[in-house]
């Protein structure tokens, strides 16, 4: 037999400091290329910076690299590689940038250091609706002499909060059976409350301080009763609070209920939990879990209802009633308060029928995984009610069936982001390209699509609800910025106006907006 | 010698007779004179003020003539700062674990009071503990970890003043480097506090954290004691979530980096330095070297074992070091695969114990590993078995579980003083049992309540283990312990194997059960031992006695003692402000040891012991003579300066064993 041109490609590059006069190489660079989801290599850059992945089959790869002290980076942002047989990509050069760090003490009142508090970096970032928020980037403990480092930070806006930590008790450190200072959660410099805080921008390579002097607070008491769902006392069963900002979610304060079924929990720290409790009541599991805020006082009455949860049933099926390929689909039921429980189906029959089991009482949005990129969800359904931008209400008994009705007859954009600010207009690779509905669909988050370009510039969206559209391309912004009213308002009226009908399938080529320097 | 250390046991709680509930108005410290109400009244506005962390308000201070008081302020060591809000305990000396308490809360400038108490004057007196958050806790006078603290006494219509000073709680940091120097990011250290143990040395995670961007830790709120510390750099580290700690997404990977290195830069801890960490004396100086060093392979299979039919369901496998603890087992965990085998990558050279596990319960022997090369082991799944028992009296009849000590000092019911113990439900001390496992190279402590004289011992995996009873009073000892498959070689030690005694699977629980327990047997030590301790002195000054020595009677080292390992069996106690001590022992051979200060648990190490052992006086205590007002003890001692042998005949004599000051030997890793 013939010996062919090699059936596979290889991809190379130099990581180097970014700014600098001449090139500075950066070396033991963690270097990833993953294909297939789930199969990924790794490389690190040699001491002249250099890296080389070879015998690659052809296809698409993403390529990222991370570097202790740097930002991290992927290719063209989110533009996968495309690796030919035979010839070896253009060789690519990641410019790292310094990470940012935020360092600082933590005192008391009397100027002493305090141990042991949890600092955390909460970036600004738009949730899934499009609401601004604050989530922790980054968190750490102080140490005796009340010092912090959050170190290697992403740019961006921040709000820095201290808060207490209660540490697990063991039984090995009698320590932590002394008593407690506790103190209530501080944002920087000195705010109770998020709202009030300072924003904190942070730029490439800054080291900023940020101190805090903490106030003691008044320790409370959380008490309650455990019942079942039947209204059954609950006798001798934990109850634990664990902090929302807590990363892995341990208890950090608990008790038993009595005979009666009551409980108390003392010496708590203001600030945000999670009140949990489970039983195994005639072998079937019991649980529920709660909100509780403790502010300036104790919660008295706080009824955690042990319940088996219920099943919630439904059917997902297309417009057309043609049977799909459901073995990628998950249906999840999230939770409207991001602290509780979420539950997801385990699977579909094959006429689209599933069951989420346990389902606590709560309120839920119900949201559609893996879809085939030609489908979008139509509606859904809770019996009559509408649960596509409306929250799903679960209580004691199961709701009516969900309907998921899948459209098929969506409409195609393929189109290439152009970047026309140079002297001759070229492609643009990387970009993030969103197509953003017309003003009465906005507060729905189904109805927006968000692709990036390819290293041509290309991109294409598929199964594309009818109706009235404008696209934008993005050298670079914020993660769900498009669903911000507010964000969007200076955007508006750059936007690509494009109706898309009914199985229509368009070209378009749109501009690329250049990211302000 | 009279006073607060002479004492007697009404045995009540040994034979199972329930008394009547004491009002809780019999405090024995709260003044018990008419005005007691109101000494209760100002208790609890002093708690209150201190809770309300208001100013100091109008807290009455019970002045009257039958009464006293003790305020003062607890401050920081080296300063006049006051601690706010630190708790102060009011308690008997040397009366173990269960005694009375009263404790009262300081206001925020560090103040407290104790406003009306029952007068104690000398020799008695109370003994009063400070606490708090990040201080290490000391005893009003305390000059060593293990002395005792000054007998504070009042007198009638007295108001005594102290400043108790507190040290902080020490630190441990340092720095992790690479062999060039390079600082290390994020790698996981952890502090091992090193506990001895009659059965082996071992070490418990006491503290963790993670180095930050200059490769700098400090672990604080470490309590005194002797430590290791490691440094772990791998993405097996990295996966465990840190409490409180979300690392930045701009780590890169750690891949498999470096294998746990132990200060300063060992792969097992047999070659680790071990450092004593003192009151105030933190150690800012550990830093580890990560080396690139040799790695083997170990491929795991785990079977379930066909002796035992079992639904042996989900289960992990962890590989611990050496001397390392199973409750500290999640610590270990090694990740598979979701099969029952594992491939164990990057283990350094070493001594191991690899155990399968589920949820904290051990499912299988520890099965030891000595790693110079890659290898493959098998290991077996049982299903852990719960195991039953009952704590009973001499006479076969349960014991009282939960009892209350009761001190009357100077009241006329009880003359001159003496302790009592009743049923009372106020502060119920509860006796537990307890297993320890007797592996050398790894530890385990398994706890059980004991309800009404019976206790259930959950979750016993495969192994061997001593039984013991905590809760009782000094003088109250394990006389027996019966199972149907004991060790035959050693006292109270027991072998869980599959099926041996048979098991049954519980109907209701769906949990495995043996279904003969474990029988404890508890007796009162009648000979009494009275005592000075003293030091050799110059010869014109002859023996000076030492105040607030540590008493220790453990058992003779010789082939044939079968309590040679059990810890009930050292028997300890602290010298009085005249270096008087009295204690209550059962019949046996001992050597007695007085030190001046010492780790409390040093003297269970066997290597400690062996290098100690010329120093003490050999003691055997034969004779019982059934008294409740003079116990006596006869016994043969070595008098330490001249190793001269006294042979005392059925005379009651005070024993004189000298006082010890060993060498704490430095950088053998041995001794701290």
């Amino acid at each position: 037999m013939l010996q062919s041109a090699p059936a596979t490609g290889s991809v190379g590059g130099v990581v180097v400091q970014a700014g600098a006069n001449f090139p500075v190489p950066l070396d033991g660079a963690h270097v990833e290329l993953s294909g297939a989801p789930g199969s990924s290599i790794s490389v690190r850059t040699d001491g002249q910076g250099r890296f080389g992945f070879a015998n690659l089959p052809p296809g698409g790869y993403r390529l990222r690299v991370t570097r202790d002290g740097y930002i991290r980076q992927e290719y063209a942002k989110r533009a996968p590689i495309v690796i030919k047989p035979g010839a070896p990509h253009a060789p690519i050069i990641f410019e790292m940038q310094p990470a940012p760090s935020i360092s600082g003490r933590v005192l008391g009142e009397s100027g002493e250091p305090i141990g042991n508090i949890m600092v955390s970096a909460l970036k600004a970032v738009y949730d899934s609706r499009g609401k601004r928020t604050f989530t922790a980037l980054t968190t750490t403990l102080t140490d005796d002499r009340g010092n912090y480092r959050l170190y290697w930070l992403d740019p961006g806006d921040y709000i820095v909060s201290a808060a207490f930590f209660p540490p697990v008790k063991t039984p090995s450190s009698p320590i932590q059976d002394a008593s407690r200072a506790v103190y209530a959660p501080t944002y920087f410099p000195g705010a109770s409350d998020i709202a009030n805080a300072q924003r904190l921008p942070l730029r490439i390579g800054d080291d900023l301080a940020v101190d805090f002097l903490l106030v003691r607070a008044q320790a409370m008491s959380v008490r309650g009763s455990i019942v079942t769902s039947r209204n059954e006392r609950v006798r001798s069963t934990s109850v634990t609070l664990s902090l929302t900002g807590d990363t892995t979610g341990a208890a950090r304060y608990s008790a038993k209920s009595d005979n009666l079924g009551n409980f108390e929990i003392k010496n708590v720290a203001p600030g945000d939990y999670i009140a949990s409790s489970e039983s195994v009541i005639d072998r079937q599991r019991y649980s529920t879990a709660m909100h509780i805020v403790l502010r300036d006082r104790d919660e008295n009455n706080a009824g955690m209802v042990l319940s088996p949860g219920v099943p919630v049933t439904g059917r997902i099926a297309l417009d057309t009633d043609a049977r799909i390929g459901l073995s990628a689909v998950r249906a999840t039921l999230t939770a409207v308060d991001p602290y509780l429980p979420s539950f997801t189906t385990r699977g579909f029959q094959d006429d689209g029928q599933f069951a989420i089991i346990g389902v606590q009482r709560g309120a839920y949005s119900l949201d559609i995984a893996g879809l085939p990129e030609d489908l979008y969800i139509k509606e859904e359904h809770s019996g009559q009610t509408s649960i596509l931008a409306d929250p799903l209400n679960v209580e004691w008994n199961s709701p009516a069936p969900v309907a998921i009705i899948l459209g098929s007859d969506g409409g195609r954009i393929d189109g290439t982001v152009t970047d026309i600010s140079g002297a001759s207009a070229h492609a643009f690779a990387g970009a993030q390209v969103v197509l953003v509905p017309g003003a009465e669909r906005r507060g729905h988050p189904d109805q927006y699509r968000a692709v990036s370009s390819d290293e041509d510039g290309r991109f294409e969206i598929r199964g594309i609800p009818a109706g009235d559209y404008q696209l934008f391309a993005w050298e670079n912004v914020e993660e769900r910025a498009w669903l911000n009213s507010e964000f969007m308002m200076k955007y508006f009226d750059s936007g690509l106006p494009v109706p898309v009908a009914a199985k229509s399938s368009i070209t378009v080529q749109v501009p690329v907006i250049p990211e302000k320097k | 010698m009279k006073g607060v250390l002479s004492f007697l046991f009404c045995v009540a709680a040994l034979q199972g007779v329930p008394q009547a509930p004491v009002p809780a108005s019999e405090s024995p410290f709260l003044c018990n004179e008419a005005d007691e109400v109101i000494a209760l009244e100002a208790l609890a506005a002093a708690v209150a003020e201190a809770n309300g962390g208001r100013g100091r308000g109008a807290v009455p201070v019970n002045r009257g003539k039958n009464c006293a008081s003790i305020e003062g302020v607890v401050e920081r060591e080296g300063s006049n700062n006051g601690i706010p809000y630190a708790e102060v305990t009011l308690q008997f000396p040397n009366i173990g674990p269960a005694g009375d308490v009263l404790t009262v809360k300081a206001d925020s400038k560090g103040h407290f009071i104790f406003p009306s108490i029952k007068p104690l004057p000398l020799p008695d007196g109370y003994n009063i503990a400070a606490a708090a958050d990040g201080y290490v806790s000391t005893l009003y006078g305390q000059t060593s970890l293990s002395s005792t603290g000054e007998n504070i006494s009042v007198t009638r219509g007295q108001n005594r003043t102290l400043t108790i000073k507190l040290t902080p709680a020490p630190a441990i940091g340092g720095l992790v480097t690479t062999a060039d120097s390079k600082p290390v990011a994020a790698a996981l250290v952890r502090a091992y506090r090193i506990q001895y143990t009659p059965v082996g040395r071992r070490m418990k995670i006491v503290a963790k954290g993670l180095t930050n961007d200059r490769g700098a830790y400090r672990l604080l709120g470490i309590a005194p004691g002797d430590y290791y510390v490691s440094a772990s750099y791998n993405e097996d580290a990295r996966a465990v979530p840190f409490p409180g700690t979300l690392l930045t997404p701009n780590l890169s990977a750690a891949d498999p980096g470096y294998v746990t290195t132990f200060f300063p830069s060992a792969e097992a801890p047999a070659d680790a330095a071990a450092f004593t960490v003192t009151p105030g004396g933190a150690r800012n100086d550990q830093t580890i070297t990560l080396k690139e060093s040799e790695r083997f392979k170990l491929h795991v299979s785990v079977v379930a074992n066909a002796a035992s039919p079992s639904e042996t369901h989900a289960f992990n496998i962890a590989l611990l070091p050496d001397g390392a603890d199973l409750g500290d087992v999640e610590d270990y965990v090694v990740h598979g695969n979701g099969t029952s085998e594992f491939d164990i990558r990057n283990v350094g050279r070493g001594h191991y114990s690899l155990v399968a596990f589920d949820k904290g319960r051990i499912l299988s022997e520890a099965v030891h590993v000595d790693i110079q090369h890659d290898q493959n082991i098998t290991i077996s799944v049982y299903d852990p078995v719960d195991i039953p028992g009952t704590v009973v009296n001499e006479d076969g009849d349960v014991v009282i579980s939960n009892y209350r000590i009761r001190s009357k000092f100077g009241s006329t019911d009880c003359q001159p003083s003496c302790m009592i113990l009743d049923s009372s439900d106020l502060k119920p001390v509860k006796l537990r049992a307890r297993l320890v496992r007797t592996d050398p190279g790894l530890g385990q402590t398994i706890y059980a309540d004991v309800d009404a004289g019976h206790f259930n011992i959950q979750d016993v995996g495969p192994g061997e283990y001593d039984v013991y009873v905590d809760g009782f009073l000094p003088g109250v000892y394990v006389k027996e312990v019966e199972f149907r498959n004991p060790d035959p070689n050693w006292f109270g030690r027991i072998r869980v194997e599959p099926d041996k005694p048979p098991r049954i699977l519980d109907p209701i629980t769906l949990r495995w059960r043996i279904d003969s327990g474990i029988r404890i047997v508890m007796a009162s030590a009648k000979p009494y031992v009275t005592g000075i301790v003293w030091t050799g002195g110059k010869k014109l000054e002859g023996p000076i006695p030492v105040p607030g020595a540590l008493v220790l009677f453990e058992p003779f080292r010789q082939p044939g003692n079968p309590f040679t390992f059990r810890e009930d069996r050292f028997f300890v106690t602290h010298a009085d402000g005249g270096g008087h001590f009295e204690m209550s022992l059962p019949v046996g051979k001992y050597v007695a040891f007085g030190f001046e200060q010492i780790p409390s648990d040093l003297y269970f190490d066997p290597e400690f012991n062996a290098r100690i052992f010329s120093f003490g006086a050999i003691t055997d205590i034969k004779l019982v003579y059934a008294s409740t007002t003079a116990p006596i003890g006869v016994m043969r001692m070595i008098e330490c300066e001249n190793k001269f042998i006294i042979d005392a005949k059925d005379l009651q004599i005070e024993l004189n064993p000298c006082i010890l000051r060993v060498p704490r030997e430095q950088s053998s890793g041995l001794y701290p």
